[in-house]
């Protein structure tokens, strides 16, 4: 769609995109840390809740 | 519902031009939700190991697990709604400069209130049939997905009782909006017949008052419904444990938990029918003028740059008469200088055609609309409408029907290159 300064919209989209990869890069950390990272009692944190 | 999206098939077309930002967004959200409601089953593996008697340095992880999930949803929620915002504003942006660029509107209270809310809300309509609907229905789903995985009764039993009390909410809160417009045009009428003298208002007030009455008493219902919901359902949970479930306190918990978490999805559904089904009546004042504009916009920009010849007598645009003096460029124009025949004076012809060779001139800098039945238009345009609304060379189309001949014998000598004497144009 026309009427807006690109540059601005494209700044805003690059920032987002960052953010996105930021937060799934957390999230590839979070589901390491609940799937094997953290033990109690032998017993993966995935395994106590499920 | 296939009406209102027959109805919002042009901006839900818009909508669908951004495919990788709504998927995008909808990830992001549904990822956030997940974290979300992952979180009672944190709550009850701390209660349930602390039961157990786990040391309280273990104990620890639990609350930090909790905090970890919460921080990435939020995040993940962040990008969600961000992109979301993003979409709304480039479609509401892109609907007020159509709007303002073609719009026949001459009341002005009217383009006020389009440019003011009704725009925007329309925008809003759009994006959360093509989004947030979809988003909600997932919440509900995955939050109901969790309780069954406590307790597959609860859950199966909450799935119907939900379905039951949605489907009956929607169908009375479309009844209010109905009986909101009746009261609407009803006290406008009643102030009417009063303001002109000699009718008493106490009956068509007592009337009101009787619609009144109903749309209260279907508010009871919502809330009637809403009761038996979130708080006589999540009660059997206590009852199940009392008759002797094996379920754990902590799954108790978990499962109240659960249950809370369903009304904030459960109420903003509610809450998006009502405020959808108001914006898409409210949008009938401006939506025809809105979609003309954008259908004609889609044209201008879809075509090569030159002139286009819409063959019907719409006077939408600015008159064709003002095209060589006006200093606005306008894109487009209506023919009021009248039909060329064979028997019209030169003076008239040479007049008409000047006008036209100073509008194909701008038009190679920027595509130029022309409504007209004048068959002179057809020796100056590029392009003309088809029946069904394509474009197509007016060579093509002259040719299919075969006009041709006729135009050459109508038009004379005259082309954009030559006078009405059929002499060479000196500009």
């Amino acid at each position: 769609m026309r009427g807006e300064n690109p540059m601005r919209a494209d700044l805003w989209l690059a920032r987002l995109l960052g953010l996105w990869f930021l937060s799934f890069a957390g999230l590839l950390l979070f589901l390491y840390l609940l799937l094997i990272g953290v033990e109690i009692e032998g017993r993966s944190m995935f395994q106590l809740l499920f | 519902m296939p009406e209102l999206f027959r109805q919002l098939r042009p901006y839900l077309r818009l909508v669908s031009a951004f495919p990788l930002h709504l998927i995008a967004a909808f990830v992001a959200a549904l990822i956030s939700e997940i974290l979300l409601t992952i979180q009672p089953r944190f709550l009850r593996g701390f209660i349930d190991q602390a039961q157990a008697g786990l040391g309280g340095s273990e104990l620890w992880v639990f609350p930090a697990f909790m905090l970890g999930a919460a921080v990435l949803s939020y995040a993940f929620e962040f990008i969600s709604v961000a992109i979301g915002y993003y979409l709304e504003t480039r479609l509401a942006l892109h609907l007020k400069q159509v709007y303002l660029k073609h719009c026949r509107q001459q009341r002005s209270e009217l383009v006020q209130y389009s440019m003011r809310s009704g725009i925007t809300a329309l925008a809003d309509l759009a994006l959360s049939i093509s989004l947030d609907f979809l988003l909600l229905l997932s919440r509900l789903l995955l939050i109901l997905t969790f309780l069954s995985l406590e307790n597959w009764g609860l859950g199966l039993a909450t799935l119907v009782t939900l379905t039951l009390s949605l489907g009956l909410t929607l169908m009375s809160t479309i009844r209010i909006g109905r009986i909101g417009r009746v009261i609407e045009l009803s006290t406008g009428k009643i102030i009417n017949a009063t303001l002109k003298g000699g009718v008493s208002a106490k009956d068509p007030l007592e009337r009101l008052y009787a619609y009144d009455q109903a749309r209260f008493s279907l508010r009871s219902v919502n809330y009637f419904l809403f009761f038996i919901t979130f708080r006589v359902l999540p009660l059997s949970a206590l009852v199940w444990y009392l008759f002797g479930a094996s379920i754990s306190l902590g799954s108790l918990a978990s499962t109240f938990l659960f249950f809370s978490m369903l009304q904030s999805p459960y109420l903003y559904l509610i809450e998006m029918l009502q405020k959808s089904t108001g914006a898409f009546s409210e949008s009938a004042l401006f939506r025809k003028d809105l979609e003309r504009g954008l259908r004609l916009d889609e044209k201008l920009s879809a075509a090569p740059l030159g002139l286009i010849w819409s063959r019907t007598a719409d006077q939408s645009g600015e008159p064709l008469s003002q095209a060589g003096k006006t200093t606005t460029a306008s894109q487009v124009y209506y023919d009021d200088m009248g039909q060329i025949g064979e028997s019209s004076p030169k003076e008239q012809v040479a007049r008409k055609a000047e006008v036209l060779r100073t509008l194909l001139k701008r038009s190679r800098e920027r595509s130029i609309y022309l409504h007209s039945l004048d068959p002179l238009i057809g020796r100056f345009a590029h392009f003309t409408e088809g029946r069904k609304g394509h474009l197509q060379t007016v060579l093509s189309e002259l040719q299919e029907n075969g006009d041709l001949d006729r135009l050459l014998r109508m038009a004379g000598d005259i082309t954009p290159e030559t006078d009405a004497r059929g002499k060479p144009d000196a500009s």
